[in-house]
């Protein structure tokens, strides 16, 4: 791991910032094109999904290294957390006004998606999503 | 580039090193001219040389006795190994097989036993360290040549299959606002990502507002295969171009249905010829529409 | 009001710049709304070409704005869609069903003024 990129989300205008922040390390990480309409789409759903339901948080931008180049990005809320985890990784699924909470629409963005939630100790989600080498087939 | 034990066992042989040098030094251009003949015999390595003049090979000759020289007297390894590096990288790119190059190495260190044979033979303590250094030099430049060597193929194969996997996709434009994409063989996961941006750009560029996907060519599709072909449905969709899918085999067809695949979601039409006529009606259909509203007056 | 509006014929066009925050969203469906009444407007082209990001939120208010507008009697095609964008969008799930599309204004005109084809 390299560089990690901090943002404090707690307003709308967050949203974009932390975005066009994820937009700027995932070019300086050597992503292209659509992926990086990928990535800032799953930045933009978590960070809404921190100002909308949790109140306040953070999200963590950071280049990844791990033998190939990739992009790490954890959003952190102190909010009420979520009470069924899994429930609410289901499409459509939102205890609020929504259509649901835009999580389940990240995961399907990025490589690695994982989050933990405990009621009342807010909620954690990390994302990676890694460079596509193109194979050497024999 | 050396790792760290590489270069550790090149410190510790200095005195190897040095008696080595004083052999290779005097013998520099005797041992160039016995390994010469190996060279010339070798037919790819042959035509790499005969690209070069006489002075530009006798120049590349003492620039590379200056480097070793440096190396062994100096300690500057980094220049001598960049410069393996560097003929690696080049021999890969001019194509050369491994076995072309890699006796060339074999040759240099029996050239050189020879000779410190010769020169050490009353100093046994000498003679053995210089052979140590050679064995050391040679095995550190193999290393170092044989990874720039393997890490600038497998580059150029990956160029190649890049190549081959465009021209396997072609985009074609017939008419205006219809593009065809006939998709041809097995496709993996990030071959068909690829395809859908690439079709997409190409909607904007041709400005289509109908695309006909052909998979007559792919022998069998999955849900992979599928939930790529729905997905580049909806996406043209949203860019205002409709996606027809033709040639759907019987087989394919009964693999779709088994898979769960909602009819609706794909516009399926028999064969190429049909999905043509459907587009057809959609581009005849806008061109309608279209006259009016090119001459609006532009008012607040 | 951020987002410019004009008004082409019996059509309106409004050009989104970049993101737009909630507030400036139901500012957008205000003034349209209002406008398509006050010029009996029949038909809205919505221009996203200059957003690079259209999340569940964006696409759940385009979708709400043409509803509304519907009731409002005009019909809303949405035009510009980047190729990046639409990639992100259904690989999340999200599409604008219901909604008519187009590549481009000229397009989406064309759209509405043909009155046939919907997305």
């Amino acid at each position: 791991m390299t560089t990690t990129t901090t943002l404090s989300v707690r307003l709308e205008s967050d949203i974009l910032a932390a975005r066009q922040q994820g937009r700027e390390v995932a070019e300086r990480v050597g992503f292209t094109g659509s992926d990086l309409a990928l990535i800032a789409t799953a930045i933009s759903e978590v960070a809404r999904n921190i100002v909308v339901h949790a109140g306040g948080g953070a999200i963590m931008i950071s280049e990844l290294s791990d033998g190939r180049a990739g992009i790490e990005i954890v959003a952190r809320d102190d909010g009420p957390g979520i009470l069924d985890v899994e429930l609410a990784m289901q499409d459509g699924y939102s205890t609020v006004d929504s259509l649901g909470l835009g999580l389940p629409g990240a995961r399907r963005l990025m490589d690695e998606f994982t989050i933990e939630s405990q009621e009342g100790h807010g909620t954690t989600v990390v994302m990676r999503k890694w460079i596509r080498t193109q194979p050497v087939q024999g | 580039m050396p790792d760290q034990t590489s270069r550790a066992r090149i410190a510790e042989q200095q005195e190897g090193f040095k008696a080595l040098w004083a052999v290779y030094e005097r013998n520099y251009d005797d041992v160039l001219n016995e390994l010469m003949p190996r060279v010339t015999a070798q037919p790819e390595l042959a035509a790499l040389l005969s690209a070069m003049s006489p002075e530009e090979l006798a120049a590349r000759s003492s620039r590379g006795k200056e480097r070793l020289r440096s190396a062994i007297e100096e300690g500057d390894w980094d220049e001598y190994f960049a410069a393996s590096k560097a003929d690696g990288t080049n021999y890969a790119r001019a194509g050369l097989s491994f076995s072309a190059w890699t006796p060339l190495l074999f040759e240099f260190r029996i050239a050189l036993t020879g000779r410190l044979l010769e020169a050490y033979r009353d100093e046994p303590q000498v003679l053995r360290q210089a052979l140590a250094a050679l064995n050391t030099l040679a095995d550190v430049a193999f290393a170092v040549l044989g990874q720039a060597y393997l890490e600038e193929k497998e580059r150029v194969i990956a160029d190649q299959h890049s190549a081959i996997r465009e021209l396997a996709t072609p985009i074609l434009s017939v008419r205006p606002g219809l593009l065809i994409l006939p998709l041809i063989g097995v496709i993996d996961s990030q071959r068909a990502a690829q395809i859908t941006e690439d079709l997409l750009q190409s909607i904007v560029e041709h400005r289509a507002r109908a695309v006909v996907i052909d998979i007559t060519g792919v022998p069998a599709v999955d849900s992979m295969v599928a939930n790529h072909l729905i997905q580049t449905a909806e996406a043209a969709g949203l860019m205002g171009a409709e996606v027809f899918v033709s040639g759907v085999s019987t087989a394919n067809a009964l693999t779709l249905v088994r898979i769960g695949l909602d009819p609706r979601r794909l516009n399926t039409v028999g064969d190429l010829q049909s999905a043509i006529e459907s587009a057809d009606r959609i581009l005849l259909g806008d061109l309608n529409g279209h006259a009016e509203a090119t001459n609006p007056e532009l008012a607040r | 009001m951020s987002v410019p509006i004009l008004k082409q014929g019996p059509f309106l066009i409004a050009t989104i710049q970049a993101a737009l925050s909630d507030a400036e969203l139901q500012a957008l469906q205000d003034e349209l709304s209002e406008r398509v009444g006050r010029h009996r407007t029949r038909g809205v082209v919505i221009d996203v070409g200059a957003m690079d990001v259209l999340d569940s939120f964006a696409t759940r208010s385009l979708r709400v704005i043409a509803d509304v507008l519907h009731l409002r009697g005009a019909k809303t095609v949405i035009v510009g869609v980047q190729p990046e964008v639409a990639f992100a969008m259904v690989r999340m799930g999200l599409n604008l069903q219901g909604l008519s599309t187009s590549l481009d204004l000229e397009g989406g005109l064309a759209l509405l003024s043909n009155g046939r084809r919907s997305s």
